[in-house]
């Protein structure tokens, strides 16, 4: 007789293993405390990315990993306030607005040095957009949000430290697209001169090289391990910034970022006292909470994020789905009644752990400065959602909805399989529905396979889907105005064929042109009513922002709109971790 | 009859314990109290809840979300659902055709009785593992017969002709084997549309696993069949003029099926696991119906692992499944009971 | 023998060339491009998008591109990266040597310890250490190898002993000195032994299986009549005859040097080359893609070609081609 003791042995082991690993799960063997350090200054601060830079260019970086990192070496003209999302200056001095919101005259800080000593004038700022931004054989993926209707604006130097923008129209978000990265003309213009600026700044080049304004420069990079910054010692912060508790900003010397691309070993990294700060998913609360103590941490919960789920349908009457689908879709009390079907809390508690909001509409709630908060968002009200479906020409037969000409209401819809949340949304919308007699089939695709059909063959019904939130509504324009490229539910369409289409179109020209912000509130207000009315995008629940932070750390608040780090140069290390 | 039973007498225990998992998943309907799509989602990760005895019938309690941070239940006070045996309960299509609602067991709403815990859904985890048997077992054993098939054959054309032919089948399989399987696999998924049902996705999952997976054993029966055709019992075999095919069935094949049992032994559990990674080119078993690969890698999480460490449990169920072939395996080619049969 | 693997080297170009076509092919079938992930970004307009296309030469039909890629592969260039902006060739070399000290320790260690202990195993069959190993195999079968890096992961965070992520401790790289391959080896060590802890099942069972099959055969037991020498026996009559399929699988191994570590490479974040490529093909960068595509498929037919010498020095039957 083969083993029949050993196979027993190999399912106690496997047990041992997998329940083990079920039990052990998270608790750190070590318990720490906090030992204070007796000089501030030349701290050090550790966290995890989840990939490579991919560049170390700022007008070619177009992923987070590289564009976290080249936040700490490059500066522009503005910066966004994370507390309230207003423009700061930053490189800037100061500005001054003229001819209706046509002309912005930027006064730069006096005496600012590049990381290589040389000094920065109005010169690198011109350069930056005309050799670089507005450059057709750059490939940059900035400049869209640098052109006004198409047309770049027109950038001259008046004297060395004053820089005049001028644009055909007035356009509210400029200062906002000002805070670009300002680059170094002495070290770049030969290298745009010889055509190889796509190939500049790679992440093989020498780390001396990269010359930059902020508070870091580059000290080393090992491709998939780590990048190490150091302290710009002729780092000059912005106006209005100062430093927290008597350092010379910046406060650390040395930033350490590993690469871990699997979260739950970045998960392990934190909880063992590798890394000091930790950008903590809804999920993962379970395990820190309880270990809050010993590991010597706290998790600070901002609330709402920035980003946004929803569902919307194909209301495009050029594409090729069944016609009797269309008409579905583009009935306003179809979708009002799908959205009173969609169990909210029950998205917030199972895929988001307990730990979310439902969203009312377009603006995230975190942007409080555009947020319409008169705007209840929708409840979960199935039998309210069977009245408005019979209203709407539909009808039941047994639990199953027909429609008025007696097609059965089943539905694809598409969702994107990188993102397990999405998936699992689809899977609570799809029992949601079930309850309204509604069928509902989940294809996943790949996020590609996904784009090409949602974007232009038009070949879909219902998508599940997400965007980033934006801090100025404008910058919604492309998903929003009829003719928008993202105007999802019936893309560049050449005149807007509702009426409701056609009001917010005229809203956001008008928002874009109208620089006063008490008027500028009261036009989007009016935009998320229409929105929130006629549901061409149904809103689902965005995750709450935790941030786990070491105790280690000085020089952290919690903010709405930027994490916990107000500020990069003002974060100090206050204190060492020792075994207690 | 007696190929039957001397098939029993051959695969002893292991086979036994096999049919019971056959079984088992076969009669899924009726032994699991729930649908594998029966969500509860007020009680997403609600660990294993046994019925008790309650004033003089079995019956749970109706237990209700306290911390959906933490994942803690509490009981409502006072409310106790009875368990009902032999009972009419959620209807389902047995094996898709025969339509029925009669459970082993079942506890009606808002009770919820759990052998096992509740996922993140609020899926009954062992109505679940029942249903999944049924799946991983269906694709797996599919897919692995086909890709033997095709493997086994290139692998022995190649082997005992040479030559050219060998030459044209090595070199077609290493073309397959050298282009990333992600792409192969994502080519075919592009020839189908989206939106399929989960018996189509099946099926194509099946032929495109075979298309993909054929290569790596052809190479290895080619090498074997290189060394037996020099044997002098295929020699003989060959110069009395056995034909080609039943050379390969009698003399060559059942001396490398001490190699090939195994390597079907290994290959089972290679897909029950790997098909859950599939399910990112949307060529996995779909969601919601659950398999035990999916179920698995649901679990392979931190977090997930924290608040629902029974998901594990489908690990488990693999390891034992993987137990059980293996020592069928053995027992097949162990060659002291082969020259038993006749 | 040199006529025939002359041949083969002709063959060899046929095949590669087949490959890189067919592979093309598919990539650029594959719905979307590297520019796709673009495509629903609210900031970035289509006509931006159709610039770099027409900068990153997207724009032309797929047999251009190819031909063009070609054409360059023969002056020993492999196009650039579009993420990283850098030539490919300098990318794969950058992570070549890591992946491929991962993977030959993971392959030694587990080639090492399950062919002499399954020699062993099948030698005195249902012996305690061959129970042992059977039950450790099943297990080793079973359990996926990302589940396996997680717990490896867990360990780590628990005992302290190991420590997470990367290949180095930022002080020590390019440190040649005993503190630098201390540290390597340290970080090596987790890797390596789940990889190798994954395989060893599947070897440990079909060399088992292989050895108890020659165990069996006339000729050994002949031999064994006769008293040849254990140590003889074992050599030359028990270990050469049960590794045929096992040869044929080590020449895949090799194949799998470049690529086959991905999971392992992404839980652990070790800077190897599985885990470049794994991003390039998700993120469809073509010619990155290609590049891993060709050295992956010049190891694998490197490694069939070695598998098939090798078969045929170890296997006379193979040898010997009567008519």
């Amino acid at each position: 007789m083969i083993p029949r003791a050993f196979c027993s042995i190999a399912l106690l082991l496997s047990g041992l293993l997998l329940f083990g690993a079920g039990g052990c799960s998270g608790s750190a063997r070590e318990h720490w405390k906090v030992v204070p350090r007796a000089n501030i200054t030349g701290g050090q601060l550790v966290m995890d990315v989840v990939s490579d830079p991919r560049t170390f260019n700022p007008a070619l970086a177009s992923e987070t990993t590289s564009t976290q990192i080249l936040g700490y070496l490059f500066r522009g003209l503005t910066r966004i306030s994370p507390h309230d999302g207003s423009v700061k200056p930053d490189l800037a001095k100061d500005w001054k607005v003229s001819q209706g919101g046509r002309r912005v005259v930027v006064h730069l800080l006096p005496g600012l040095l590049w990381s290589d000593g040389v000094p920065l004038d109005g010169r690198d700022v011109v350069f930056s957009f005309e050799k670089i931004y507005y450059n057709p054989s750059i490939a940059t993926s900035v400049r869209s949000e640098l052109l006004v209707e198409g047309k770049p604006v027109s950038v001259s130097l008046r004297d060395p430290l004053t820089v005049v923008f001028e644009t055909s129209k007035p356009f509210a978000p400029l200062l906002e697209s000002l805070g670009v990265e300002i680059l170094p003309r002495h070290i770049l213009e030969p290298i745009v001169d010889s055509g190889k600026f796509n190939q500049s700044w790679s992440v093989r080049e020498n780390p001396s090289h990269i010359v930059g304004t902020g508070p870091f420069i580059l000290a080393k990079y090992a491709p998939g391990q780590f990048v190490v910054l150091r302290r710009n010692p002729l780092y000059r912060p912005p106006l209005g910034i100062s430093p927290s508790s008597g350092c010379t900003m910046p406060c650390l010397s040395k930033i350490v970022l590993r690469i871990v691309p699997n979260d739950t070993s970045s998960l392990i990294r934190f909880l063992t006292g590798k890394t000091d700060l930790f950008g903590v998913t809804p999920q993962q609360m379970a395990v820190l909470k309880p270990e809050q103590k010993h590991g010597a941490f706290r998790l600070m919960v901002r609330g709402p994020s920035l980003s946004e789920s929803f569902v919307t349908f194909n209301e495009n009457p050029r594409s090729p789905i069944a016609p009797w689908k269309l008409k579905w879709f583009r009935n306003r009390r179809f979708r009002e009644a799908v959205a009173w079907s969609i169990d909210r809390t029950a998205m917030i508690n199972i895929v988001l752990n307990g730990m979310g909001s439902p969203i009312p509409g377009p603006v995230p709630i975190a942007v409080r400065a555009f947020f319409n908060d008169r705007l209840p968002p929708y409840g979960h009200d199935p039998a309210r959602a069977r009245v408005l479906l019979k209203k709407a020409g539909f009808s039941y037969r047994g639990s199953r909805l027909y429609d008025g000409e007696g097609h059965r209401v089943i539905i694809i819809l598409l969702t994107n399989t990188e993102s397990p949340e999405r998936i699992q949304m689809a899977q609570i919308l799809q029992a949601n529905l079930k309850d309204v007699g509604i069928k509902i089939r989940i294809v996943p695709l790949q996020f590609n396979m996904l784009a090409t059909m949602v974007m232009s063959s038009y070949r879909w019904e219902m998508l599940l889907f997400g965007l980033t939130g934006v801090l100025d509504p404008h910058g919604d324009i492309s998903v929003w105005k009829s003719s928008g490229f993202l105007h999802l539910w019936n893309p560049r369409e050449a005149h807007p064929d509702q009426k409701w289409e056609a009001e917010i179109d005229q809203l956001f020209d008008q928002g874009a042109t109208t620089m006063d912000p008490v008027q500028r509130k009261k036009i989007y207000d009016r935009w998320q009513e229409i929105a929130h009315r006629e549901l061409p995008l149904i809103d689902l629940v965005t995750p709450d922002q935790i941030t786990g932070v070491r105790k280690t750390l000085g020089g952290i608040h919690s903010t709405p709109l930027g994490g916990v780090v107000p500020h990069i140069s003002q974060v100090f290390q206050s204190g060492v971790l020792s075994p207690a | 009859m007696t190929r039957i039973h001397s098939l029993f007498r051959r695969g002893g225990i292991p086979l036994l314990i096999l049919l019971g998992f056959f079984l088992s998943s076969v009669l899924a309907e009726f032994l699991a109290p729930y649908r594998y799509d029966s969500v509860r989602f007020d009680l997403s990760y609600m660990p294993a809840l046994w019925p008790s005895r309650h004033s003089g019938e079995w019956a749970v309690p109706v237990l209700k979300l306290k911390d959906p941070v933490l994942h803690r239940f509490e009981r409502v006070p006072g409310q106790w659902v009875p368990v009902r045996f032999f009972c009419h309960g959620e209807s389902y299509r047995w094996m898709g055709v025969i339509e029925g609602s009669r459970h082993l067991f079942c506890v009606d709403s808002p009770g919820r009785v759990a052998i096992l815990g509740l996922d993140l859904f609020g899926r009954d985890l062992y109505s679940r593992l029942l249903y999944g048997i049924r799946f991983s077992f269906l694709l797996s054993i599919s897919a692995v017969s086909l890709s033997f098939l095709i493997g086994i054959l290139a692998g022995l054309f190649a082997g005992t002709t040479g030559g050219w032919a060998d030459q044209l089948v090595m070199r077609l399989g290493e073309v397959f084997m050298a282009i990333p399987s992600l792409y192969l696999l994502m080519g075919i998924r592009a020839i189908f549309p989206p939106g399929l049902s989960a018996t189509e996705v099946t099926l194509i999952m099946t032929g495109a696993l075979a298309f993909v997976g054929w290569a790596g054993l052809a190479r290895v029966v080619r090498g074997l069949a290189m060394s037996l055709r020099e044997e002098d019992f295929v020699l003989a075999a060959r110069s009395i003029g056995v034909a080609p095919f039943r050379l390969w069935t009698r003399h060559i094949l059942p001396n490398m099926s001490y190699y090939l049992i195994v390597a079907l032994t290994l290959s089972i559990p290679g897909f029950i696991v790997g098909e859950s990674g599939l399910s990112f080119l949307g060529l996995g078993i779909p969601e919601p119906h659950p398999s035990l690969g999916n179920i698995l890698a649901e679990s392979q999480s931190l977090p997930a692992m924290k608040a629902a460490p029974w998901l594990l449990l489908s690990g488990m169920t693999i390891v034992g499944v993987v137990i059980v072939f293996n020592l069928l395996g053995d027992r097949l080619r162990d060659p002291d009971r082969m020259r038993r049969i006749p | 023998m040199i006529r025939s693997i002359g041949a083969r080297f002709i063959h060899l170009t046929f095949v590669m060339t087949g490959i890189l076509f067919l592979s093309f092919l598919l990539v650029s079938l594959a719905p979307g491009n590297f520019l796709s992930q673009m495509a629903m970004n609210p900031q970035v307009s289509p006509e931006i998008i159709q610039q770099l296309k027409v900068l990153y030469g997207l724009d032309q039909p797929f047999y251009l591109q190819f031909f063009h890629w070609i054409g360059a592969l023969i002056h020993g260039e492999l196009g650039y990266s579009f993420s990283y902006h850098l030539p490919v060739m300098t990318l794969l070399l950058s992570r070549i040597p890591l992946t491929v000290l991962l993977t030959l320790t993971a392959v030694a260690m587990s080639w090492g310890l399950a062919l002499p202990l399954a020699v062993y195993g099948a030698s005195r069959q249902k012996g305690v250490l061959d129970r042992i190993l059977t039950g450790f195999s099943y297990l080793s079968i079973s359990v996926p190898s990302f589940f396996l890096a997680l717990l490896g992961v867990l360990l780590a965070g628990r005992t302290g002993w190991f420590p997470i992520g990367g290949a180095h401790s930022p002080g020590l790289v390019g440190n040649g000195g005993l503190d630098g391959i201390g540290d390597l080896l340290k970080h090596l060590v987790l890797p390596a032994m789940t990889l190798a802890l994954g395989s060893f099942g599947v070897l440990y069972r079909l060399m088992r299986s292989s050895v108890i099959e020659v165990l069996e055969q006339p000729y050994f037991r002949a031999a064994k009549g006769r008293g040849i020498a254990p140590r003889f026996l074992r050599f030359r009559y028990l270990f050469r005859n049960a590794l045929n399929p096992l040869v044929t699988l080590f020449g895949m191994e090799l194949g799998g040097l470049l690529s086959g570590a991905a999971f392992v490479e992404m839980v652990y974040a070790w800077p190897g080359m599985g885990r470049l490529m794994l991003h390039a093909v998700l993120t469809e960068d073509l010619y990155l893609v290609m590049g891993g595509i060709l050295a992956g498929s010049f190891m694998l037919l490197m490694g069939n070609l070695l598998a098939d010498a090798a078969l045929f020095f170890l296997d006379p039957r193979v040898r010997e081609r009567r008519p």
